[in-house]
């Protein structure tokens, strides 16, 4: 079997699907930019839909843990659920924990005065105790150290551009009082948040009465290195009553992801837009390889008076579908390049194009070009050697 | 033992018929038919004789419904579609257009007949390109079918048809879209490839320039072969009957048809060819010889007429449905092309031309 296929491959037959598509520099011109469009759509939307996932995590994604506790009522970051920090001082007793860091958040009270441009708005306000290793970067945690200063901020440089910029030194009010900027880091806006803030928890209880030590949004569990995570969170989890949820960092970053997919409308608008598409894509692709199949009927039924099966049709009308695939996919890929760096720069959103999202994107042209060519395939079956006569 | 040896094709009892009762139309009744090894036969009829049904069934394009078909060393009734279609290798095929890919060269084109059986690509040119340089093509395989002229495109795709040496070679009009020179060129090719490789060759044409090729015609008509003729006769007949006047102006194809159900009968000084007062059920020409026809009206008796080669007679009864109104005799040995009344009401309905010729001749004749 495995030798007759290599013959085969070996055998290099005539290039005949792909010399259709190159045959006229036109057509050829025109089909592969329909596709392309439709690429470019799929990546767009893709774009979006990560651009939502991506910001929405980032700040969680930047937080150094192993394990992560919430509240058990918390479901998606942006509501205000938050847990007794008696429960993160009782996990200290479990052994392989190295250690445990309340973080708080305030969105709701948290108007911030732009220094440059006047304008009041609300930020996220996230907030930690300043000696506490959180931050994967080794350099964030070097500049919260200079949070341990009452009443500074440090303002994320990313944030949307209608909140201006601040440099360290500079003086401005957060929720009515006077601060002073620290300095400033880069985490990004998200389809929820304007912007961000980091202060130190004392900072927070002293500008927010509401916000207390007591109760906290997100609870860091950092782990001895020689432990398994596993293992400690299955003892965790004994101990803990049911008000409480612990899970590694990696599973409440995809679960932040799943809740803005399914609980909020822009999930579902880009899930639909990728799938939308494809659709498209399916569509023209399948368009394209019709009329060409149409404008080769005489010839695909010689084919046939030859003594071609139609699993023979199916493979020049595969391979034609999985070319304009590919000839789709690089001009697509190099729109979609320039267009994601364009909506990084108006809405700040970062649409990061990784390995795996590129995959995904490939996988879906040659899928949608195959679909199409299924569909077209019934067209040259049709092709009846009877009738040339 | 299925076939005769020396029969590539051999049809029997062949029945066909298209769509679903009661709309079902026959279109092929009961037709038996032997093709030989190394032989070139024309088929011709007027269109919708069935003519492509039966080229179709033998190139197992079609599955047999009823009779049949043994060809190719094989019988084909009740062969699935996938054994049909491994059949097909084994049978060239040539249409009325050449079909070819424009976006393939000519070695190319041919290349997607070799592939299906050879996989080593060097082997497949050579093959292709041997082909090719027979056809007289050995500067031209690089050429796409846009620089080819008519007959070199028409030339590729006989390559194409011929270069696996098929032993069935099924042809449908291979001469419509060529010139002359171009046409002749390629039934030659044709020819010789019956008589090297003892190929044969089915041919549908209504070519009239091609005909002398034909090692027998087959006449196809609603349905059912209504002659099998072999063809020296039937161009002797076809260029007697060019000389006739009332034949003139016919298209040769029609005249090659009538030349195909012509009897031929000789008669010897004094006998009588027809008497007034019998049945008419034929028509009569004279080939050579000269005869006398007499006859009377109302007790009347009518002037003699004589009649010489290339006359025609005995139209009067079968136009008109009355008895015969005159008595033709042969004054010395005399040879007629006799047509039967069908045939000839056949001939008529097919070329109006050709009734008003003979009932203009009639009235000039009085």
């Amino acid at each position: 079997m495995i030798k007759k296929v290599m013959l085969q491959i070996g055998a290099r037959r005539t290039p005949l699907a792909w010399r259709n598509i190159v045959h006229n520099k036109l057509t050829m011109l025109v089909s592969v930019a329909a596709v392309a469009f439709a690429i470019v759509i799929m990546f767009m939307e893709l774009g979006f839909l990560n651009g939502l996932y991506d910001s929405q995590t980032a700040a969680l994604t930047s937080f150094r843990a192993d394990l992560v506790m919430v509240s058990r009522a918390l479901h998606i970051f942006n509501t205000h659920e938050t847990f007794p920090r008696s429960r993160l001082q009782q996990a200290t007793g479990i052994d392989g924990v190295k250690g445990v860091y309340p973080v708080y958040v305030e969105d709701t009270f948290s108007y911030l005065r732009s220094p440059t441009t006047g304008i009041r708005n609300t930020v996220r306000v996230i907030a930690f105790d300043p000696g506490d290793p959180i931050f994967q970067a080794r350099g964030m945690n070097q500049l919260v150290e200079r949070l341990h200063t009452p009443l500074t901020i440090l303002f994320d440089e990313k944030s949307r551009s209608f909140l201006g910029t601040m440099k360290a030194g500079m003086t401005t009010e957060l929720a009515n009082r006077l601060v002073t900027v620290a300095g400033t880091f880069d985490l990004g806006p998200d389809y929820y948040y304007d912007g961000n803030v980091l202060a130190s928890a004392d900072t927070l209880f002293t500008l927010f009465p509401n916000q207390n030590r007591n109760d906290v949004l997100i609870g860091l569990i950092q782990l001895e290195n020689h432990v398994s995570p596993d293992e400690v969170l299955r003892r965790m989890r004994r101990i803990m009553g049911p008000d409480i949820e612990i899970l590694k960092k990696s599973q409440i970053v995809v679960r932040e992801k799943q809740q803005w997919q399914k609980s909020t409308p822009a999930g579902y608008v880009f899930t639909m837009g990728v799938v939308v598409g494809c659709v498209i894509g399916v569509f023209i692709c399948y368009q394209i390889l019709y009329i060409d199949i149409s404008d080769h009927l005489p010839q695909l039924a010689t084919l046939k008076a030859l003594g071609y099966q139609n699993r023979d049709l199916l493979r020049i009308v595969l391979t034609q579908a999985g070319l304009l695939g590919l000839l789709g996919f690089l001009p697509a890929l190099i729109v979609a390049f320039g267009l994601y760096s364009v909506l990084t720069t108006m809405t700040g959103i970062i649409t990061k194009l990784t390995v795996a999202r590129l995959a995904l994107v490939f996988t879906l042209t040659l899928s949608m070009c195959f679909v199409a060519g299924l569909l077209a395939l019934r067209k040259a079956i049709a092709a009846d050697p009877a009738e040339l006569f | 033992m299925i076939g005769n040896s020396q029969s590539t094709v051999r049809v029997r009892a062949l029945n066909h018929a298209f769509g679903i009762e009661p709309n079902r139309k026959h279109v092929l009744y009961d037709n038996n038919l032997d093709l030989r090894r190394g032989e070139i036969i024309i088929m011709t009829g007027p269109s919708g004789a069935g003519k492509t049904t039966l080229l179709t069934l033998i190139g197992t394009l079609r599955s047999v419904q009823e009779g049949s078909i043994f060809a190719v060393g094989r019988e084909l009734r009740g062969l699935s579609p996938p054994e049909l279609v491994k059949v097909r290798r084994e049978i060239g095929f040539i249409f009325q257009g050449h079909n070819l890919f424009e976006s393939l060269t000519a070695c190319e084109n041919v290349n997607m007949a070799v592939e299906l059986t050879v996989h080593n690509p060097r082997e497949r040119d050579r093959r292709s390109m041997e082909i090719l340089t027979r056809l007289g093509l050995a500067d031209y395989t690089t050429y796409k079918p846009h620089a080819l002229s008519g007959g070199q495109k028409q030339r590729v795709a006989v390559a194409r048809a011929l270069v696996n040496r098929p032993k069935l070679i099924l042809a449908d009009e291979p001469t419509a879209a060529l010139d002359k020179d171009s046409g002749r060129e390629v039934v030659r090719i044709l020819q010789s490839l019956a008589k090297e490789e003892g190929a044969t060759i089915l041919l549908v044409t209504h070519d009239p320039r091609i005909l002398d090729v034909a090692d027998r015609i087959i006449n196809l008509i609603d349905g059912r072969i209504v002659s099998d003729v072999a063809v020296k006769q039937t161009v002797k007949i076809v260029e007697f009957l060019q000389k006739c006047p009332v034949f003139e102006q016919q298209p040769i194809g029609m005249l090659a048809e009538f030349a195909a159900l012509v009897k031929r009968e000789a008669f010897n000084a004094g006998e009588v060819i027809i008497r007034q007062g019998e049945v008419g059920d034929k028509f009569y020409i004279i080939e050579s010889g000269v005869v006398d026809v007499s006859g009377e009206k109302g007790g009347v008796r009518l002037k003699d007429v004589e009649l010489t080669t290339g006359d025609f007679f005995g139209e009067v009864a079968l136009l008109t449905g009355a008895p015969r109104n005159a008595t033709v005799m042969a004054r010395g040995p005399v040879e007629v092309l006799i047509l039967a009344k069908e045939n000839f009401d056949q001939a008529l309905q097919r070329s109006k031309t050709l009734e008003e010729r003979l009932r203009e001749a009639l009235y000039r004749r009085g």
